[in-house]
């Protein structure tokens, strides 16, 4: 039996949502369970089913309250924090082949033609709470160019923009662009005196406001995530 | 000990005479969250001291240190913060989703200690749109527990509560990996057929 027709069982698609919960589906096959869940309703629902089944065992243990350097902590990091906008966005999903699968389902959701000449190699989704994309960022092959296209019109608040960022894995960052907060599209080269490899960096999105948004990081990470390969 | 908000996650099996209660520490619970998803730190302050101490104690459970159980814990209620608003009243208890948060949270500091690869907030993705409520109370709970075989319900009490792997329960208990799979497999399938019953 394939991989694919075997998670059609329902038998099994309830015993592997129940091992999920329990926490004793590990590596590969945890993997592959939540890359099923991301399109899989029915098998979420029954995720769902199991942590609601479960989560009165923990009823039997003695509460116990934490030391108030835990709260100190939160509230320290929460305090810089922009709430109307986590209340807009999402968190980008790095999660490898899930962020392919999810971001091919979500191209053709909202029927872009990913495979025009000379077409992206690489793709980046920015998704908001409802999991709807709201920016596509897609990089085209042997080009500095990137291209942005707004899918969904942004609420920002006045005098803050998201602006997209490339950051490499030695924490170097390099400010892309402002992203459109209405409908449209825009394309920006990277500057010729950036050096490094553009398809090496993460995309970033923070929220920032002033005159040095694009040049000066300081505001809160949004997203991030790695460019999904075509 | 019973802490004061684990009653909150019974209203829908507690019988008549005790939902006016738990249905309002529900709604109050429901009512932090949707205020913390607006930005109020006064409403997440709340949320806090109402429901850390049973994080706490799940955070403990499964990872054993105090030091890794307060880690789990900030990054769990950071998560929350940030993620408050994508949870969806109706479609889970809001305990489970917090207690589905700290778990994934603990279990992921785990597998991190076991070289796994971290999966970043899956229990958002998971969480954000599940099925109707459909509540299960301790009793219940405990009533299907025990009627399973010791060396099923031992399994998956180990399995819930610290993360073991397959070949680690076989470890503990002294049992072939082929058994232990087993056992969880049949565990699991009673458990639900006596929960649905």
């Amino acid at each position: 039996m394939s991989g694919s027709l075997r998670y059609q069982d329902p038998d099994l698609r309830a015993l592997l949502a129940g091992e999920y919960v329990l926490g004793n589906l590990h590596g590969r096959a945890r993997q592959r369970l939540e890359t099923l869940m991301l399109e899989d309703e029915e098998l979420r629902n029954q995720v769902t089913l199991w942590a609601q089944r479960l989560e009165p065992l923990n009823d039997e243990l003695e509460a116990r309250t934490p030391p108030a350097s835990v709260w100190t902590a939160i509230e320290q990091q929460i305090g810089s924090d922009r709430k109307p906008i986590w209340n807009n966005l999402a968190f980008w999903r790095p999660l490898g082949t899930v962020a392919v699968a999810a971001s091919l389902m979500l191209a053709l959701l909202v029927g872009i033609n990913l495979y025009q000449a000379p077409g992206p190699e690489r793709i980046a989704f920015v998704t908001d709470a409802e999991n709807q994309p709201v920016w596509l960022v897609s990089a085209t092959p042997r080009s500095r160019k990137l291209h942005i296209k707004t899918l969904k019109p942004m609420d920002m608040p006045a005098g803050e923009v998201c602006v997209l960022w490339l950051v490499w894995n030695d924490g170097a960052t390099q400010g892309v662009a402002a992203l459109p907060d209405s409908t449209g599209e825009t394309s920006v080269v990277l500057p010729r005196s950036m050096k490094r490899d553009p398809n090496k960096a993460k995309l970033v999105v923070t929220v920032e406001s002033g005159d040095d948004a694009v040049t000066n990081m300081q505001g809160e990470v949004m997203f991030k995530g790695p460019w999904v390969e075509l | 000990m019973k802490w004061p908000i684990s009653s909150a996650c019974e209203s829908v099996l507690k019988g008549p005479d005790t939902v006016p209660v738990v249905d309002s520490q529900l709604k109050m619970l429901i009512r932090l969250l949707a205020a913390t998803a607006d930005g109020d730190k006064n409403a997440f302050s709340r949320l806090y001291r109402l429901t850390s101490p049973k994080l706490y104690a799940i955070a403990m459970r499964i990872l054993k240190t105090e030091g890794q159980a307060q880690e789990c814990l900030q990054e769990a209620y950071l998560s929350v913060w940030r993620q408050a608003a994508t949870y969806q009243q109706g479609k889970a208890a809001p305990m489970t989703w917090l207690v589905t948060i700290v778990r994934n949270r603990a279990l992921d500091m785990l597998r991190r200690q076991r070289h796994e690869l971290r999966r970043e907030d899956v229990e958002v993705e998971m969480l954000s749109a599940p099925p109707s409520g459909n509540t299960v109370d301790r009793l219940a709970i405990e009533k299907c527990m025990q009627g399973l075989r010791i060396d099923q319900r031992e399994c998956l009490q180990l399995a819930y509560f610290e993360g073991l792997t397959h070949p680690e329960l076989a470890d503990r208990l002294s049992h072939p990996i082929g058994t232990i799979k087993t056992w969880i497999r049949r565990g699991l399938e009673q458990l639900r057929q006596c929960l649905e019953a």
